[in-house]
């Protein structure tokens, strides 16, 4: 047999003056890089099928474990990468299309990193969050143009219908990530996180589990272009619907949950035969324009009494901010955008890296032409897409987003050390896989309690920072690029963005 | 009485409920020498069990009506007045087996060395939570 | 002499006197108990022979709960006749009770068959501290170079046990063809012959004592059926024990190997309980009557006869044989049924140079046990054999190496994982 020509990923170096040989690494390691052999009483490693998700070195009591990137021999070269070389032997030894999860990890420009808030200094007070009320309360769908009030009603009347409306207490949602692509506890983990903070997590396209339609008031179920568990009381049971046609990670093609995710509880719950592939379609088949996807909106609008808003998610492509446009006037009450570094549980590597734009020039551009075209207010705008920190949701709020989704933050939190192996199933954090023996490892009680914590950690920062602005609620941030000024941005990047440079004033 | 509860769904096999018991009944207290230096090595009192994809860890339930208790011809098997744990006094035990025998839930230990002395769950005697419950990684055994 | 009257009247105060009195104080804080012992004192019978070997320096039974138990013992109480038509007893001391309720606890006495020459100095039993001491004051003036122990069940083997640790040369002579006779099979005993060999010990199979030669009337050696002699001037005789009842003889209570008592371990005279070793209670699992003379048994049946007698209605499922033996290195428990009559039962078993384990099965139920070594999970197997549990559907497991609760139908393990109390 031809030898193979790759080479370990990572060195597990142990520390043999502290390993006990109790075992832990070698019951916790989904890939067996960890061997107990009893008649040596020690455990030894083999490198090769080490993926860096770190489970070992954590769970290690003695902390006789380190497994760092493995330097690979070969003369440096700065055109040919270690990662080229590597993907070129796989290549050239499966002939296959290179899977991988998680969101792109190129070194492409991250905006957030180059855009600085403003602070209040003599002429405007800053306000204390602690002492004083900030308001970050968001609501999600369309507003009306015009109030239609009866003044002569005591008390005065308000005449206009108002569209439904999603009621956050923090911006902050969680991402579509199907049951299926992650496991039941980590799904759990998420929609009691979102129940007890007020906000929404959203069941991607996998439907929903019998057990989570209890929390159905704080879901938004996706509609996407495989239908997967996708039927009438699966659109009640939601608090909002999302037609997904697009993601960060992969746009322009569909999804693809492999069968060894597809356990019998998935099964059940996206209507397919066990351990089947559950396939997306790249386009939804009956949505070739902005007309069709009108009909699709309405549909779903009709199916639900017109009670629920209805989302339509996009990845940030270069023509987005037209697209955009066109989703607003199909009558989608929520645009989500998902930019280059959103996630996935498994996307064609050449993709994931290569296609899309980042999300902060998205989002830049669509507001600013739906504020342009006048048809702002008929959508709110969520964006997507490697959101790290509550200074990114702040400035994101700033550039002119509603509220932000985070799928790869929330997961990090559960545990997830970003090892990209999504797609094989084998999570050693059990949070990507539906291994019984996986699977346990992520306990709901904690992984909701990590999640709230997140989430009231970033409330507050939050705070802190609207208040240093002297701003007491969001809802004045929003789109306030004055807030904004760029450090180490071209004049054209700063003029996408509609930022001033550092240094210039109002 | 507090107790220690076993939710097995969260067990994840790693034993590490029973490397920190055996470290805390070592003689030195340290993980390292506890394993490599202490000859014979201490017994963990608690026992991870594992079929399949299910596994729990179990040790002592302290039964109200220990059987343990009513059948040591010594009354090495004692209750503690303050914390209702079903304690051995190993100076009282002579190694007869008695408690073995009686325990439904085989959570009883015979020391490897003397083969005298019975080793059960203690409850950690003074710590404010048992160090098995302390030391899992996943919640799947709480002290309440 | 007057009546002292009592509630409660505990004759006999060894085990399952004191579980009784315990479960009378818990139903009942004030009611007089009286405890009679023939002893000097309280003491954990099992620590007889553990004393003889010097594994433990006091026989006393020294547990805090005893303490707060509140009753008046009275040592040296020796019961001699209960009147038939009151609730008299009389002692062999003259003094007299009447009580309310009684407990009848006087346990058991040792069989010692008619072999001539079982009179003669150094001829012993080994049953109560007396006999102990007895022994001991005899190997202080005596060359003990040898002992010969007759019997090689339960007794006879705890009796070995004791002059092993005093370094003596023995030999155990038994009737059957193996040891342990009720407790274990051929094989069981094997391993068993096998410690004690290793041990430096003799074992006579299929051979009992005929007589007890002696000299100046002190013993000079044991002649055995098959013509064997074995020089040595001390003997135990260990078979067994027997209920002790003569004294009740005339009382009005039902009689038969024991004193016959109902599932409320109460006599055929209202009032009158019995446990322990005295009792003749329905087996478990045969519904035979016996006499099952184990602790654990007796500490059931206390219990159950002080609730009782402080007013409740708890009723006992049946005896249970259980035991475990220690000699050497290897250890062993049996329990229930483990030589089954012909009939329909299925054999369980696992046979390896250290280690035996049997399971016998009936109808789908556990009925009996033999560990050998690897005894940790015994308690799990008998509680099986006691709650009943059908083990048909996972027999398949319960010999495997990890054998555990995790074997067990989840409902039943989460009982007793999860259920505050266990009730046993």
């Amino acid at each position: 047999m031809a030898k193979s020509l790759l080479f370990p990923e990572f060195k597990v170096v142990r520390d043999e003056n502290r390993c006990i040989a109790c075992q832990v690494c070698v019951r916790q390691c989904a890939n067996d890089v960890h061997i107990y052999d009893e008649e040596d009483d020690q455990v030894y490693s083999q490198e090769e099928t080490c993926v860096g998700c770190q489970r070992c070195v954590t769970l290690c009591p003695t902390r006789a474990l380190e497994v760092t990137k493995k330097e690979a021999g070969m003369r440096p070269n700065a055109n040919w990468s270690i990662n080229h070389l590597r993907n070129l032997y796989k290549q050239a030894e499966t002939g296959g299309v290179l899977l991988t999860g998680m969101g792109c990890s190129e070194d492409y420009p991250i905006y957030w990193d180059h855009l600085l808030l403003n602070a209040s200094q003599v002429t405007n007070p800053s306000i204390d969050p602690l002492r004083e009320p900030i308001e970050i309360k968001t609501f999600l769908g369309r507003k009306e143009e015009f109030l239609d009030t009866d003044w002569e009603e005591e008390p005065p009347v308000l005449k206009t219908q108002l569209a439904p409306q999603l009621e956050l207490s923090v911006p902050i949602m969680f991402s579509a990530m199907s049951y299926g692509s992650i496991s039941y506890n980590a799904f759990r983990s998420l929609a009691e996180a979102a129940q007890e903070i007020g906000t929404f997590c959203n069941s991607g396209e996998g439907g929903l589990h019998p057990d989570f339609y209890l929390f159905g008031g704080n879901i938004i179920v996706q509609v996407a272009s495989g239908r997967f568990g996708v039927h009438p009381g699966y659109l009640r049971a939601a608090a909002a619907v999302e037609i997904k046609i697009g993601q960060g990670a992969k746009p322009g093609i569909g999804g693809h949950l492999p069968g060894e995710k597809v356990s019998p509880d998935v099964s059940r719950t996206r209507k397919i035969p066990v351990g089947s592939d559950a396939i997306s379609p790249a386009p939804h088949h009956d949505i070739y324009s902005i007309e069709d996807l009108e009909r699709l909106i309405l549909a779903i609008k009709e199916a639900t009494n017109y009670k629920k808003p209805v989302s339509v998610k996009i990845a940030a492509v270069h023509n987005v901010a037209a697209i955009a446009s066109g989703v607003v006037r199909a009558g989608a009450d929520i645009v989500a955008i998902d930019g280059i570094r959103g996630g996935t549980g498994a996307a064609p590597q050449v993709i994931r890296d290569n296609v899309g734009i980042p999300i902060e020039l998205a989002l830049a551009q669509v507001d600013e032409r739906l504020r342009r075209e006048g048809i702002r207010h008929r959508a709110s705008l969520v964006i997507a897409g490697g959101i790290r920190s509550s200074s990114d949701i702040i400035k994101a709020i700033a550039l002119g987003a509603d509220a932000v989704y985070i799928g790869t933050a929330a997961l990090v939190a559960l545990g997830c050390h970003l090892c990209q192996k999504c797609y094989t199933g084998k999570c050693n954090w059990g949070i990507a896989t539906q291994d019984p023996y996986l699977t346990k490892r992520l306990n709901p009680n904690i992984g909701k309690r990590r999640l709230v914590a997140l989430l009231h950690a970033w409330s507050a920062e939050i705070k802190e920072m609207l208040g240093g602005m002297g701003v007491n609620a969001l809802e004045s941030l929003r789109g306030n690029r004055e807030h904004l000024r760029a450090v180490g941005l071209s004049r054209e990047e700063r003029e996408i963005l509609g930022v001033k440079a550092a240094g210039e004033g109002w | 009485m507090k107790r220690i509860r076993i939710h097995e769904e969260y067990c994840i096999g790693c034993r590490l409920c029973e490397i920190n018991c055996l470290v805390k009944h070592s003689r030195s207290g340290k993980i390292i020498k506890a394993f490599r230096g202490e000859e014979p090595r201490s017994l963990p009192r608690v026992r991870v069990e594992e079929e399949g994809y299910l596994s729990f860890a179990l040790q002592c339930r302290h039964c109200d009506d220990a059987p343990c208790l009513e059948n040591c011809p010594t009354g090495a098997m004692y209750r503690d007045e303050e914390t209702q744990a079903v304690l051995c006094d190993e100076d009282k035990c002579i190694g007869c087996w008695m408690c073995i025998m009686s325990c439904p839930l085989g959570v009883i230990q015979r020391e490897r060395k003397t083969k005298k002395v019975a080793s059960k769950c203690d409850l950690c005697r003074g710590e404010e939570i048992p160090v098995c419950v302390k030391n899992c990684p996943n919640e799947a055994l709480a002290y309440e | 002499m007057s009546d002292i009257k009592t509630r409660y009247l505990l004759v006999g105060f060894s085990v399952a006197g004191w579980w009784c009195a315990r479960a009378i104080r818990e139903r009942d804080r004030n009611g007089k108990i009286v405890a009679l012992t023939k002893e000097n004192g309280v003491y954990s019978p099992p620590l007889i022979t553990y004393y003889l070997g010097n594994k433990v320096s006091t026989i006393d039974y020294r547990s805090g709960w005893m303490e707060n138990l509140d009753l008046e013992l009275v040592p040296g109480g020796e019961a001699k006749k209960l009147e038939r038509e009151n609730n008299r007893l009389i002692l062999a001391s003259g003094e007299s009770f009447v009580f309310e309720k009684a407990l009848i606890a006087t346990g058991g006495l040792p069989i010692v068959p008619p072999i001539p020459g079982r009179e003669v100095t150094g001829v012993f039993t080994l049953t109560t501290p007396r006999d102990m001491q007895e022994i001991r004051e005899f190997m202080k003036f005596q060359e003990g170079e040898r002992v010969t122990i007759l019997g090689g069940g339960f007794i006879g083997l705890k009796t070995a046990e004791a002059f092993m640790e005093l370094g003596v040369k023995i030999t155990l002579v038994e009737l059957a063809n193996r040891l342990l006779q009720n407790m274990v099979d051929e094989r069981g005993s094997y391993y068993l012959e096998k410690a004690l060999e290793r041990a430096g010990l003799e074992v006579i199979k299929e051979d009992t004592v005929s007589e007890f030669q002696s000299r100046e009337g002190k013993l000079s050696g044991a002649l055995l059926q098959s013509g064997k002699y074995l020089p040595g001037n001390l003997a135990v005789v260990a078979i067994g024990v027997h209920p002790n009842i003569d004294w009740l003889q005339g009382s009005g209570i039902e009689l038969g190997r024991g004193v016959i008592v109902d599932e409320f371990q109460e006599s055929k005279r209202a009032g009158i309980f019995a446990a322990g070793d005295v009792a003749e209670t329905k087996n478990l699992i045969t519904g035979e009557r016996n006499v099952v003379a184990v602790w654990p048994e007796a500490v059931k049946q206390g219990k159950i006869a002080g609730e009782n007698m402080a007013g409740n209605r708890l009723s006992y499922p049946g005896s249970l044989p259980v035991n475990t033996v220690s000699v050497g290195e290897v250890t062993l428990v049996s329990a229930g049924l483990v030589n089954p009559p012909a009939g329909d039962f299925e054999f369980l078993t696992t046979v390896s140079d250290d280690s035996y384990r049997k399971l016998v099965l009936k109808d789908g139920y556990l009925v009996g046990v033999i560990l050998v070594n690897r005894i940790e999970k015994a308690g799990v197997y008998i509680n099986l054999i006691r709650q009943k549990v059908k083990v048909e559907s996972f027999k398949d497991r319960l010999l495997k190496e990890d054998f555990g609760m995790i074997n067990l139908p989840a409902e039943y393990r989460k009982h007793l994982v999860e259920g505050a109390s266990i009730e046993v």
